[in-house]
């Protein structure tokens, strides 16, 4: 499938193709990093977006910037990437099954605010940290935090993979610090039960 | 006086939000305590604490492996960009 970068558009007079590597790359790279599983594919797809960009270069005429505009192609291969590879490959099944309850804590915990029996934390038999499991469990993480919900996702990259401090957050999101310790709490939560289904009882 | 009882034994839930509110910054004095005291008993929650501290641990070894786009890499990007512009 190909991807759409011609109907954005950016003033001919701010492309410096000779530059993006140096202006963008990390940026983009980045970007694709915290979207995608993996970083060699994050590489492909921003590689991608530069041949990309090049051959849309001359039908430009748009206002947006540079950056905005490779941005927007990156998003594109990212899309086509998931459309095209059609598969999700975790399963979620025991947490989306409880979607419907009005607090995603329910799932975890009963009325009384203890573990539900069949969600509480099993032991881990593999050290995460080891350095021969470091990558495949990194590519569980990604798909894992790929998979929060909404705001959950958006707070914990920002908070974990750009390192943003989170008072920043608070500010940058308009949430209040509680709302923020009740986010990041929910998400742990998610992440931690999607490790240990899809990595921990392999 | 509820309240304190409250601090000083939270329930799972509670004692979960402390612990991930303590790897970013330090609990207040009766936090820190009702999260101890909480843990003392509960090996759930002792898990808990412990993998979600592997899995922050993890997070920085990637963030700081996501932020290293090795050099040889952006070089074979400008020689590609230079090339298509020839054509």
């Amino acid at each position: 499938m190909q991807t759409e970068a011609f109907h954005i558009t950016v003033p001919m007079t701010t492309c410096n193709p000779k530059e993006w590597v140096k202006l963008y790359a990390e940026d983009l790279f980045k970007f694709a990093c915290s979207k995608v599983p993996d970083t060699v594919l994050a590489q492909d797809l921003v590689q991608d977006t530069f041949l990309s960009g090049l051959q849309a270069m001359s039908g430009f005429r748009g206002d947006s910037s540079e950056k905005t505009w490779l941005t927007a192609i990156l998003k594109n291969k990212i899309t086509d990437h998931y459309r095209k590879s059609g598969k999700t490959v975790l399963t979620l099944d025991s947490i989306t099954a409880h979607s419907n309850d009005p607090d995603p804590h329910d799932i975890y915990f009963d009325k009384k605010g203890h573990w539900r029996r069949e969600m509480a934390p099993k032991a881990w038999k593999q050290d995460i940290n080891d350095p021969s499991e470091q990558r495949e469990f990194s590519r569980i993480l990604r798909t894992c935090i790929a998979k929060l919900s909404g705001i959950g996702k958006t707070i914990f990259q920002q908070k974990y993979l750009e390192e943003k401090k989170s008072a920043d957050i608070c500010k940058d999101m308009a949430i209040t610090t509680s709302n923020y310790w009740v986010i990041i709490h929910r998400a742990k939560l998610q992440l931690r039960a999607c490790l240990e289904k899809n990595w921990f009882s392999n | 006086m509820q309240h304190h009882l409250h601090t000083l034994l939270p329930c799972c839930k509670e004692a979960t939000l402390l612990a991930e509110k303590q790897l970013q910054q330090p609990l207040s004095r009766w936090q820190r305590i009702g999260l101890q005291f909480h843990l003392l008993y509960c090996h759930f929650c002792r898990r808990y604490v412990k993998q979600s501290r592997a899995i922050d641990a993890h997070m920085r070894w990637m963030a700081a492996e996501d932020a290293a786009l090795d050099e040889s890499v952006k070089r074979q990007w400008e020689v590609m960009i230079a090339a298509e512009m020839e054509k």
